[in-house]
């Protein structure tokens, strides 16, 4: 476990500067464990902490005692009494996250009880597009607003583009500017109601071609659909706007997450490349998994073998260990370009934490910190 | 074992598991010992970062379009919005009128407040290309992640359940049909011998047997050493050759994937449907392009 070519305690004190830490990367690479351990190591070096989490395993959620839900819990390590710190997290869940985003921004209480009683929303709810993204990021700035939290930690969905999420305010502004609303579905809608034979507008004239297709009772109960999602969907808009400010703000870092390996390298540059196009830029990153040092200085020691499966395997951790060090050159590098800073890079080695225990989600956390 | 005539027969195969599994890798790998039996073969990917052609020394971007990119193989990167305009324009001739009202943000919006359209889009297209185009003899979806991939196949249920009526919702029903076909489409989900990565296998295979309409039909372990008992002995006779720090970690890693091996078989053996379980074996660094040599090794044929 090392940070490499850094000062002791630059990541701690980084975190003492920040109020939202993002984490983005691709699955697989430990991005929901790396978010914990974050969070955890924050909060015993003093500050309050919010984690904000999601896990679609669930598995660490029951490792830390959090039951899934967008309430915060407070998490207590009881086997280690020298923590004092204070860390509360919520691990979001897709089903659960819809049905409070409707609670929260219809209307009213009737609007709610019809969006809840329509069947299409019954359907599609659990794939409603990006309604853990929006959920997380209202619910971050409201643990912002609260100052509750000297840090938020925002794990990030493993399987959306890392920065759709980014650009769901962008992108829900676009849908509220009433385009979708105001010339396809309003218009149809209306004109299907009053038994209109006649389709005015380019719009409608395209939706009753669809209706043809798909059926006008389909095209009808969809439209009858997106109007009552309207006031949910534009509810959120008004604190859409507060996160764009949040994200773009100096107190808020991005972390990529990854693995050393070759493929990952070219989705890790591409994110950093689409990141800094957004106008924001990665502060660190964390490699997972990386071959432990002794082991990489042990290997330059060896000599060819005559056994041949010894002598591939050895073969095997040779070009690996190459392969992790162009990787780890190479992303400081590029980062270092596009921002002007070198990024905090944390290495951490491959080792078992039974991660599945809060004991060993404990000791990943500790971990990070090179004391 | 792996039942290798049995994916060649299928017409069209879904690779997934957890990230970083090997699924672009298995699908390119496939497709080209496929595509040297002469069969022409498609190979999909539906992504914001596309990684197949690279694969085939082709470093030009595809997009939404059939390319070829080697000999009987040819590549395409299906989205969302360009779906959903293959349907509006050419199932539906009205492409004038879409190009009239549907600018990109509109499109994008309007996928996005319509949970599950452009999924369901994206399965008619492939539908299309298999059955009624027939253009390929094998149709490989170098697919997303399990989670993600869950959600993709299950916004046809959600279609079925959502009480809507029509054409639209009876194509549906057709896409899911030739999808739940066992003798046309099939599953194949990688793995990786690692503990948390084969507990999920575990865990999403089982639920993916009850969600997805497509029958999981091979399950990978990858990345896997073959003769793992033998490897361990021969370690044993050279370690005074070795030094004790890679003696050590090798040893470590050839035991995780015999725990990892034994695990996952016992786990795919307690499933109520039965699922064949196969072996791909660690290739090291992998070279930018597929070479011949490499595809034997890697599907040991």
């Amino acid at each position: 476990m090392k940070i490499s070519q850094m000062p002791a305690n630059a990541l701690v004190d980084f975190l003492k500067e920040k109020r939202l830490l993002v984490m983005l990367g691709a699955g697989g690479v430990g991005k929901t464990s790396s978010s914990i351990a974050i969070a955890i190591l924050a909060a015993s070096k003093g500050l309050r902490v919010g984690l904000l989490s999601i896990d679609p395993a669930k598995r660490l959620a029951a490792a830390l005692g959090i039951s899934l839900g967008h309430d915060l819990e407070r998490i207590t390590f009881d086997f280690a009494p020298e923590f004092r710190g204070s860390l509360e997290g919520a691990m979001l869940d897709q089903k659960e996250v819809l049905d409070s985003m409707v609670k929260r921004f219809a209307s009213d209480a009737t609007m709610a009880g019809k969006i809840f009683a329509n069947r299409l929303y019954q359907a599609v709810s659990l794939r409603f597009a990006g309604a853990i993204e929006y959920m997380a990021l209202a619910k971050v700035q409201e643990m912002l607003d609260s100052n509750r939290y000297d840090l938020v930690v925002l794990d990030t969905p493993p399987d959306t583009h890392a920065l759709d999420f980014i650009a769901r305010p962008n992108i829900l502004a676009e849908f509220s500017e009433n385009r979708v609303m105001g010339w396809l579905i309003k218009p149809f809608h209306l004109a299907s109601r009053l038994g209109a034979e006649k389709l005015f507008s380019v719009g409608e004239r395209l939706m009753g071609g669809i209706a043809k297709i798909t059926g006008i009772k389909t095209l009808t109960m969809v439209s009858e659909f997106m109007i009552l999602m309207q006031g949910v969907i534009e509810g959120f808009q008004i604190s859409g706007e507060r996160v764009k400010s949040s994200l773009g703000s100096s107190s808020t870092a991005f972390f990529l997450v990854c693995v050393g390996t070759q493929s990952e390298a070219r989705a890790a540059l591409n994110l950093s490349s689409k990141l800094f196009e957004m106008g924001h830029r990665f502060d660190g990153v964390i490699v997972n998994r990386c071959l432990p040092k002794e082991v990489n200085d042990a290997l330059k020691e060896c000599q060819n073998l005559e056994n041949q499966l010894t002598q591939e395997m050895m073969n095997h951790l040779s070009q690996r260990a190459k392969s992790e060090e162009w990787f780890l050159k190479t992303i400081e590098k590029e980062i270092e370009k596009q921002t002007g800073k070198d990024p905090l890079m944390v290495l951490m080695d491959e080792q078992e934490y039974s991660l599945h225990e809060k004991e060993g989600v404990f000791k990943f956390a500790m971990a990070f910190d090179n004391l | 074992m792996t039942n290798w005539t049995r994916l060649s027969d299928l017409k069209l195969l879904f690779i997934t598991g957890k990230g970083g599994t090997g699924k672009t890798l298995f699908s390119a790998a496939f497709a080209k010992e496929q595509a040297a039996l002469g069969k022409k073969v498609l190979l999909v990917e539906s992504t914001s970062l596309e990684q197949l052609p690279l694969l085939f020394g082709h470093d030009q971007t595809i997009g939404h379009r059939e390319e070829e990119i080697a000999d009987n193989i040819s590549c395409i990167n299906l989205n969302l919005r360009d779906s959903f305009r293959e349907y509006v324009a050419d199932h539906l001739g009205m492409a004038k009128l879409y190009e009239k009202v549907f600018d990109r943000a509109i499109v994008r919006s309007f996928l996005e407040a319509l949970p599950g359209l452009g999924e369901v889009m994206l399965l008619g297209r492939l539908y299309h290309t298999c059955e009624l185009r027939d253009r390929y003899d094998l149709v490989i979806f170098d697919a997303p992640a399990t989670g993600h991939f869950t959600n993709l196949l299950g916004t046809l249920d959600s279609v079925l359940n959502s009480g809507l009526i029509g054409p639209l919702v009876a194509e549906v029903s057709r896409v899911k049909e030739f999808l739940a076909n066992p003798k046309r489409c099939g599953v194949v989900f990688m793995s990786l011998p690692e503990p948390l990565v084969i507990n999920e296998s575990l865990d999403f295979v089982e639920k993916m047997q009850k969600l997805v309409p497509v029958q999981i039909v091979q399950v990978f372990l990858n990345r896997i050493y073959s003769d793992l008992a033998q490897r361990l002995s021969d370690l044993e006779l050279e370690n005074r050759k070795i030094p004790e720090q890679v003696c050590s970690y090798l040893r470590q890693k050839l035991t995780k994937m015999q725990i990892s091996q034994g695990a996952l078989s016992v786990g795919l053996e307690a499933l109520p449907l039965r699922v064949d379980l196969g072996f791909l074996p660690e290739m090291g660094v992998i070279g930018k392009e597929l070479t011949p040599d490499f595809v034997r090794k890697f599907l040991r044929i």
